[in-house]
This record gives structure tokens, sequence and C-alpha cells, in this order.
């Protein structure tokens, strides 16, 4: 079972970086604020009827599956 | 002799007590018969990959012969320990909306290894991340560093690890704690020595689809219960908690916002260094396979975590109204990791308590297993079989190597799960996670991506990193004020991530560029040149 020293091709270090850098972004923005401005996401949305905060932990669950998808998905067809 | 004999008394009691206040502590005959139907069923799968286990690559990779969505659902059972389950559900039973933080951080993580780190792993390494890390750099150093580094997180998630099975089975079956400890011993060696990988990723992955099933199901009935409304959940959490709305937002993390950040950064990276989960990358076929499988663990990975959403304020805002699952404190009979099984007997009665009693017992045995192959792999392969074998590294004699490296784990584990008894472990899962994300996160990284990383600067960074996050942790909170006893820390951060991450890269920067290489011996087969160590790879692969 020999391992083709390619089959890492389809890996874009720009495209990785700029992702990682989404993910980063995201999660430490909710991060920052529960630890600085925790009163100010405690408000309800409204059409969701959850606080803020709960909202955006949500989105930050979610952003982690789509990053995942685009990433993979990208990638491996590039890989052929 | 004699405090053995109170502790046992202590305990018999402690289990009579519960047997008469609920469900739990009384086995039910659903329970034990689960119970047994899990043990057997692992077993049959062991006794089936030993028939298939016959090499090296077999035993530490399962011949890189699982597919990608296999090896998705056997990372996401790698990753969802008992910990993820009954203690988060716990933690957001008994504080809120800080619990579901935690929850969110452990998401992070694994999109951050596929997007930097998977594909690599499969070009540069064999079985375990010590060999990523050796193809690149030269000399003994570096590799008996890097499966030092695997071992010791290995042993702090392990002791973990036992003394929550140990209580969990003790609470559940009504077995002492000390038998209990010597089962789950006993079924974790027998699962890797003779099904090494193979057993171990089936195991997992049952474990994996039985834990997704019983999440969801538990988020349905949650759910329906308050008419699908989570907003109705939240009013009703709100209605019956102490701390009224404070639960609905972070309280912990705004209090002291330097150690929530530190938390922040230790629980995404932690998990990108966990030895364990990226062990798991070696198990399939080539690197489209590794990306495929981290893509299907995000995905179930991440809806488990949202569930907890569901499940941990459902705990939160049901248990309190039943007063039949609380002491005469008004705490919960057996302790606080037992929310998510008090909510699932409110729920489903008899029946899904036993289920979700027999889940936990799985997820236990599954991680444990994990984790022993991991750290038997450290010991059998990166240290025993590369540095005193390398040159005439014979796969049968490995595998013998592993084996006895597993049943002294076994042992060892046995012996700290009933050295640590009674004792609040909760803070080695944060001393293994912040050990990962300042030591193998780091060197991993840089060894990737850096090619002026030096052996030497590798040994330093990372050992700078692994002490000073030990000695931090000792010094914090967690240990010197809550296990020690004393009035203030003296280091206030908990985790002490935030410093020792920055501390570790730094370190690593400065050895590389300051401190003269190391000279690799002539006729070493591990070279620091890329291409020299990905041809050596290959030749070592192709034979």
């Amino acid at each position: 079972m020999r391992r083709d020293l390619n089959d890492g091709g389809g890996e874009s270090l720009g495209f990785g970086l700029a992702l990682t850098a989404v993910q980063v972004l995201v999660y430490f923005t909710f991060v920052l604020m529960c630890c600085f401005n925790a009163r100010g996401i405690a408000f309800t949305v409204p059409v969701l009827d959850i606080p803020f905060a709960f909202a955006f932990g949500l989105l930050v669950i979610l952003c982690g599956i789509v990053l995942t998808i685009i990433y993979v998905v990208r990638t491996n067809r590039m890989d052929g | 002799m004699k405090k053995w004999i109170t502790a046992f008394a202590a305990s018999a009691s402690a289990t009579h007590a519960l047997a008469a206040g609920g469900a739990i502590g009384s086995p039910s005959a659903i329970a034990v018969l689960l119970f047994l139907a899990v043990i057997s069923i692992t077993l049959a799968i062991t006794w089936w990959a030993a028939r298939r286990t016959s090499s090296a690559s077999d035993f530490y990779a399962a011949g890189g012969r699982i597919s990608g969505f296999q090896n998705g659902l056997a990372i996401t059972g790698d990753a969802l320990s008992a910990g993820a389950f009954l203690g988060l559900t716990a933690l957001v039973f008994s504080s809120g909306f800080d619990g579901l933080i935690y929850a969110i951080g452990y998401t992070t993580g694994l999109p951050i290894v596929v997007f930097l780190m998977a594909g690599k792993l499969r070009q540069l390494g064999k079985f375990t991340f010590t060999d990523v890390v050796c193809s690149r750099l030269s000399g003994s150093a570096i590799r008996v560093f890097s499966a030092c580094a695997s071992l010791i997180i290995v042993a702090f998630y392990l002791i973990a690890q036992m003394v929550g099975a140990g209580q969990l089975i003790q609470l559940l079956f009504g077995i002492d704690y000390n038998l209990a400890i010597v089962l789950v011993g006993v079924l974790m060696v027998l699962y890797v020595v003779f099904g090494g990988m193979m057993a171990t990723t089936w195991v997992q992955i049952i474990k994996a689809v039985l834990m997704l099933c019983v999440g969801g199901a538990i988020t349905f009935l949650v759910w329906k219960q308050f008419g699908f409304s989570m907003g109705a959940l939240l009013r009703k959490a709100v209605e019956v908690h102490p701390g009224k709305d404070a639960i609905l937002s972070p309280t912990a993390f705004a209090k002291d916002p330097l150690s929530g950040l530190s938390l922040g950064i230790a629980l995404m990276l932690g998990t990108a260094g966990l030895p364990h989960v990226l062990m798991r990358f070696f198990t399939v076929p080539d690197a489209k396979a590794a990306r495929t499988s981290v893509l299907w663990a995000t995905i179930f990975m991440n809806c488990f975590y949202a569930m907890i959403f569901v499940i941990g304020f459902g705990a939160l805002a049901l248990l309190r109204t039943h007063p039949e699952y609380m002491d005469a404190k008004g705490l919960l009979i057996g302790g606080s990791n037992t929310a998510a099984l008090h909510l699932s007997h409110i729920l489903g009665g008899e029946i899904m308590f036993g289920l979700v009693s027999a889940v936990a017992f799985a997820t236990i045995l599954a991680v444990v297993a994990g984790l022993t192959l991991s750290g038997a792999s450290a010991i059998s392969h990166d240290i025993y079989g590369a540095l005193f074998r390398h040159k005439t590294a014979d796969a049968r004699d490995e595998i013998r190597i592993v084996r006895v490296a597993t049943i002294a784990l076994g042992l060892f584990a046995i012996a700290l799960g009933i050295a640590f008894k009674g004792q609040n472990v909760a803070y080695m899962i944060s001393l293994a996670f912040s050990i990962a994300c300042s030591s193998t996160f780091p060197v991993l990284i840089l060894a990737i991506y850096w090619n002026r990383l030096t052996a030497t600067g590798a040994v330093v960074g990372g050992s700078v990193g692994l002490l000073s996050s030990l000695v931090l942790t000792v010094l914090g909170p967690a240990i010197w004020v809550k296990v020690l006893g004393h009035a203030s820390p003296v280091f206030p951060m908990d985790p002490p991530a935030l410093i020792t991450v920055p501390l570790a890269f730094l370190a690593c920067v400065i050895a590389s560029r300051y401190w003269a290489p190391t000279e690799s011996t002539p006729g070493d087969l591990r070279h620091s040149s890329p291409h020299r160590g990905k041809a050596q790879l290959e030749a070592n692969q192709a034979g």
C-alpha cells in the first residue's frame, strides 16, 4: 500500500489559511463578547425568540460545519 | 488498610442510600441487560478484528482500510467522551450558558485540523503524530520528546476517564468502585491487545452512532415537552433556576475575562494537539479520505454539541421541578454528573434510562481504548521501535512490544483510577488540553510550515510549553486553591493557555535561530531535509 506523495496536491495553503482566519475571527469575536461584553449579547433576538448569545453560539457551531464542507469539497475535487 | 475499609463501607452505604432514592443505584433489568449487550458486542468485534490484525500497519492503523465516513464516525467517537455528554449537561444544569461556551469551543478545533493539518499529516506521517514531526527533524531527542508529550497528555486524559467510569458504573449498576475500575481496565486492554486499531475503531463507530441516536432522542423529547419552542424552554429554565436571568448569558467568563479568553484558546487548539485524535488520520487510505473523515466528524460532532443546548437546558428546566431526583440538600442524587441520566428517566422511564446508561458505559470504554492504543503506540512505535531497534525494526517484534505496553498501561490506569478515587478530576482534562495546545500543537504546526525549525528548537519550545502549562496549572486556581487548599492562587489564570501557547511558539523560534543545530548522525534514517524525509518515508511505506 504505497501512498502517493502528491496526495496532498489539491491542498492550497492560502485557502486553508483564509478559512482558518474566518473560523478564528468568528469564534474569538464570540469569546471576546462573552468575556468583555456579556450584557451586550444578552438581548433577545425577536424572530428566533432566544437570547443573542445563544444565536451567536449556534452560529459559531454552524460556521465550523459550513467552512469544513467548503474546504473539503473544494480540496478533494482539485485532488482528482 | 483501615482507610480502605472505611472507604469501602462508605461507598457501599452510598450505593444503598441511592438505591432508596430513585432509579440511580438500583440496577434496572433493562440497564443490566444493555450493559451486558455492550460488553458482548464489543468483545465479539474484538474477536473478529483480532483475526484481521497481523502486521504493524494493521495494529496501529487498521491497515489503512477504514473508509472516510467510518473514520469520521470514529473521530466523533474519540472526541465525544462521557465528559462531553454527562459533564457538559451537568455544567449547563448547574450554571446555564457558561456550560454552553465549552460545547461551542470544542466544535472549533477540528475545522482547524483539516484546514491546516490533515493533508500534511497524511503526506509526512506513518502511524503517529511523532512520525510527522520526525519526518522533518532528525535526532532522537525530538522523537523522545514527542512520544513523552503524547504519553503525558494521554495519561491525564485516561485518569480522568477512569475515575469518571468508576463513579458512573458504581452509581448505575451498584458495582463496587474498585471492581468497576478493574472491569473497565480489563476490557480496554482486551480490545487493544487483541483487536488493535481495527477493534478500537469499530468500538468507536458503534458508540458514536449510539450516542448520536440517544442525543437526538433526548433532544426531541425535551423539545416536544416545550412545544418545539426554544424560547419556552429557556423561560421555564429562568423560572426554576435560582440564578434567574443570569443563566442566559456568560457570567464566569465576564467575571474573569482573561481566564475566559485563555479557556477559549485551549478549547480550540487543544483538540488540534490530542494524539489519539491525530492518530485517526492514519487509518484511512489517503489524504482525500482523511479530509472526508474530518468532514463527517465535524458534522456529527457539531450537531451533537448543538443538541447540548437543548439537553443541558432541558435538564436545567425539568429536573428542578422533580424533587424526587434531589437529595435532602437539594442536590442531584448521585452527583451533578448524573443530570443527563435523570433527565432520560423523566423523559422515557426505565427503558430510556437503561439505554442512556449503557451508552454512557460504551462511551467510556471506547474513549479509554482509543487513549490506551495511542499511549501504547507512543511507547512501542515511537520510543522502542524507532530508538532501540530502528535498524532492524521487525514488525512482529513491534506488535509484541505494543501488547506488553498496552497491558502495562492498563495496570497503570487501574492503579491511578483507584488512587484518585473520590477526587475531583475535572482539572485533569483541562491539563490535558492545556498541555496539548502548548506543546504538541506548536511543534506540529511549525514542523509542517516553518522549514527553519530545528530539532533543538522543537524540543526546547515543546518542553517550555509543556512545563509552563504544567507548573502554571498547579499554581493556578484549579489545583493550588481547590485541591491544595491555599487561600489564593499564585497564578490567577486557569487554564494558562493565553500565556503558554505564545511562549511555546516563541521558544521554538528563538531556540531554532540561536541554538546550534544538532548534527544528524551519518547513516541515520531520519533526515532534516523535507525531501529526503519524504523519500525515506516513501521507501518505508513501499516496503
